[in-house]
C-alpha cells in the first residue's frame, strides 16, 4: 500500500473519529437540556403537590366543619324532638283539664237543677204553713199553737229559700268561672297544637340541613380521597424523575472528547 | 316486571317499587328509612339502576320520594354515592336524575336542592 494512499486512509478514520466525537459532544448537549427539563418538572410537581395538599387541608377542614354542623344539626333535631314529645305531653294534660271543667260545668248545672226543686220544695212548704195558718185562725184559741208552729216553719221556709238562692247566685258564679277556665284551656290546647306543628317543621328542616351536610361530607371525601391519590401520583413521577436525572449516559468527561475533537480538527488540517 | 328486571323491596319500614317510564325508569320509595345501615338495601338498588340504565342507554331515572316520610344521614350518603357515579360517566353516556320531592315534608325542602350541585345539569329536583 503507498504513502499517499495510507495518508488517505488515516484521514477518512480521522473524519469518522471527529464525527464520532461530535456526537458525543450532542449527547452532552442533550443530557444538559434533559436535566434542565427534568429539574422544571420536578419544580412543576413540587408545585403541583403543594396544591394538592392545600386541596386535602381544605378538603379536611371543610370535612371537619361539615362535620360540626351535622352534630349541632343533629343535637337540634334530638331537642327539637325532645320538646315535640314535651309539648305533646302537655297538650294531653290540657285535654284532660278541658274533660274535667266539661265535667265540672255538667255537674254544677246538676246542682242548679237540684237547687231548683229544693227551691220548689221550700215554695210549697210556705204555702203549706200559710195554709195550716189559716186553718188554725179557724179553730180559734185551740189553734193558737199549731198557728205558732205554721209560723216557724214558714220561718224555715224563707229561710231555706233565701239560701238557695245565695246558693244559686254562688252556682252560678262558679259555672261562669269553669266556662271561662274552660275556654282558656281550649285556646292553649290550640295553642300548643299549633306549637306542635311548627315543632315537626323545625325537627324536619334540622333533619334536613343534616342530610344536607352529609351530602357535602361524601363530596369532601371523596375531594380528599383523589388529592391524596394525586398526592401519591406525584410522589412517583418526582421519584422516576430522579432516577432518570440520576442515570449518567456519558461517562467520559465532556472536556477530554473536546480536546480529542479539537486535535484530530488539528491533524486533519495539517 | 320493568325494563331492569328491578323486582319490588319491602324491608322495615321501607317499600321500593320500579316502574317503567317514557324514556327511562321510574323509583318510588315510600314510608320510613331510618334502618342502622341502608347502604346495604341501597347500594346495590343504585348500582342495578346505574349499570342498568348505562347498559340499556336510558336517558332518565326519575326517584320518587313523595312518600318517604323520613330518611337518615346514610340513607342521603347513599344516593349522593349513586349520583357521584354519574358524575364520573362519561358525558355521552350521561342520563338524567329527577327526583320527586314533596314540599309538605321539612326535611326534603332543606336537603334535596344539594343533589343537584353533584352533577350540575344532570341531576333536577321538582
Amino acid at each position: 500500500m503507498s504513502c499517499e494512499n495510507n495518508n488517505d486512509r488515516i484521514k477518512e478514520i480521522l473524519a469518522s473519529c471527529q464525527k464520532i466525537c461530535a456526537r458525543i459532544l450532542a449527547q452532552y448537549d442533550e443530557d444538559a437540556e434533559r436535566e434542565v427539563i427534568i429539574a422544571q418538572l420536578q419544580g412543576e410537581l413540587n408545585q403541583l403537590g403543594t396544591l394538592s395538599n392545600q386541596i386535602l387541608e381544605n378538603a379536611q377542614q371543610i370535612y371537619g366543619i361539615s362535620e360540626n354542623l351535622a352534630g349541632s344539626a343533629e343535637n337540634g333535631f334530638n331537642l327539637s324532638q325532645q320538646v315535640q314529645s314535651r309539648v305533646t305531653s302537655l297538650a294531653d294534660v290540657i285535654k284532660t283539664s278541658v274533660d274535667d271543667t266539661n265535667r265540672l260545668q255538667m255537674q254544677s248545672e246538676k246542682i242548679n237543677e237540684i237547687l231548683s226543686i229544693m227551691s220548689e220544695i221550700s215554695s210549697t212548704t210556705n204555702v203549706l204553713s200559710i195554709n195550716a195558718s189559716i186553718v188554725a185562725a179557724r179553730y180559734g184559741a185551740k189553734g193558737k199553737e199549731f198557728d205558732v208552729v205554721a209560723r216557724e216553719i214558714r220561718k224555715l221556709s224563707e229561710g231555706t229559700d233565701r239560701s238557695l238562692k245565695d246558693i244559686t247566685a254562688l252556682v252560678n258564679e262558679i259555672k261562669n268561672s269553669i266556662s271561662s277556665v274552660s275556654e282558656k284551656l281550649r285556646k292553649v290546647n290550640q295553642e300548643i297544637l299549633n306549637q306542635n306543628e311548627s315543632i315537626l317543621s323545625v325537627a324536619g328542616a334540622l333533619q334536613g340541613v343534616t342530610l344536607a351536610v352529609e351530602v357535602i361530607r361524601s363530596v369532601t371525601t371523596l375531594s380528599k380521597q383523589n388529592a391524596e391519590s394525586e398526592i401519591q401520583t406525584f410522589k412517583t413521577i418526582e421519584e422516576a424523575l430522579s432516577k432518570l436525572a440520576s442515570c449518567n449516559t456519558t461517562t467520559i468527561p465532556k472536556t477530554e472528547i473536546e480536546e480529542l475533537h479539537h486535535a484530530i480538527d488539528v491533524v486533519i488540517e495539517e | 316486571m320493568n325494563k331492569l328486571s328491578i323486582e319490588s323491596i319491602k324491608q322495615d319500614k321501607v317499600t321500593i317499587d320500579t316502574q317503567d317510564i317514557a324514556d327511562g325508569v321510574k323509583i318510588i320509595v315510600s314510608g320510613d328509612i331510618d334502618m342502622q345501615d341502608p347502604s346495604t338495601l341501597l347500594d346495590p338498588l343504585f348500582d342495578k339502576v346505574h349499570n342498568g340504565v348505562l347498559s340499556s342507554g336510558l336517558k332518565t331515572v326519575e326517584l320518587d320520594v313523595t312518600n318517604l316520610t323520613f330518611l337518615n344521614s346514610s340513607g342521603i350518603k347513599a344516593i349522593a354515592k349513586w349520583i357521584m357515579k354519574l358524575a364520573g360517566t362519561e358525558a355521552s353516556k350521561k342520563y338524567q336524575i329527577k327526583i320527586l320531592q314533596n314540599k309538605a315534608i321539612a326535611w326534603q325542602a332543606t336537603s334535596l336542592q344539594t343533589l343537584t350541585f353533584l352533577v350540575p345539569g344532570s341531576v333536577n329536583v321538582v
